[in-house]
């Protein structure tokens, strides 16, 4: 009898000590799923911060409506300027854009841009209010 | 054209002429209600062109515009440093200069232009009456004075 009160106060103890083995080892996990978190967190705000650098605020406006219809839409500053304009026309449902240019217009005038090139290319950065529409007619 | 489509259709593609745009091209608009546009174009340095589009029967037929002073008369003579489209004049039936463009009135018929018709380019995006105007407008900036 006092052989199995020995045994069994032998198991407890060593119960005992492999669960507070476990809680060292579950504590160590949590820090470390912690440490995980937050480095998941600095490496999603490092992305933002990069892709908000790389990015550029963009309206287009003509006289069939303005693209996107409030605010702007953040496009990469490396996309070719077409791309947003071929969005433009279909939201717009504009037919025909045979002759339309695009431009800025800054404090030293209209400046025409080169669509096929991207926004960095033509100089803009931040954030660009493009006017979109048929340049000056012929005839006279 | 019956005069309630013409409306219809002229309200339909003013709509988007407001603040919004008119803000950023620098475009004064004094009045726009069918038939009439009464517009202003500035830009820094530049003395403003004002017009006057008169859209009666569209789009059966082009805008009629009239080229004004910053006050609304009509243009007598044009500014200097005008690039082609401004002509001189005097058209044959206003007696005044005129926008000599594929989409003004007076051009489609003036005696140089009545074979090139109106509606070879009728209905197309660069032929509403808000491409029509950034036409203009296009124009305009090229020019100084």
């Amino acid at each position: 009898m006092s052989n199995e009160l020995g045994k069994a106060e032998h198991d407890l103890a060593k119960a005992r000590a492999d669960l507070e083995k476990a809680e060292a080892h579950h504590a160590e996990a949590e820090r470390e799923i912690a440490r995980a978190r937050s480095e998941l967190e600095e490496a999603e705000k490092e992305f933002e911060r990069i892709e908000k650098k790389e990015h550029i605020q963009v309206s287009i406006s003509t006289t069939a409506g303005f693209y996107p219809a409030e605010g702007f839409d953040s496009v990469p500053e490396k996309q070719a300027i077409e791309h947003e304009l071929h969005k433009a026309q279909r939201e717009l449902r504009i037919k025909d854009i045979t002759g339309w240019i695009a431009s800025v217009i800054t404090a030293g005038g209209k400046r025409t841009l080169d669509s096929s090139k991207s926004y960095a290319e033509n100089g803009l950065s931040g954030k660009a209010e493009i006017d979109w529409g048929p340049s000056e007619g012929g005839g006279g | 054209m019956h005069p309630a489509a013409a409306q219809a259709l002229f309200e339909e593609e003013t709509k988007h002429l407001g603040p919004a745009l008119c803000g950023r091209r620098g475009w004064t608009m004094h009045r726009i209600d069918f038939p009439i546009i009464d517009c202003s174009f500035s830009a820094s340095g530049r003395t403003p062109l004002r017009m006057t589009l008169t859209c009666d029967n569209w789009n059966d037929l082009p805008p009629s515009i009239r080229l004004e002073t910053p006050s609304g008369e009509p243009l007598r003579v044009l500014p200097p440093n005008p690039t082609g489209v401004f002509h001189a004049g005097p058209h044959n039936l206003t007696n005044l200069p005129f926008v000599c463009m594929r989409g003004s009135r007076e051009y489609h018929t003036h005696p140089s232009h009545v074979t090139d018709l109106w509606d070879t380019c009728r209905g197309g995006s660069s032929y509403t009456i808000g491409g029509i105007m950034t036409q203009i407008w296009n124009a305009w900036l090229k020019g100084t004075g």
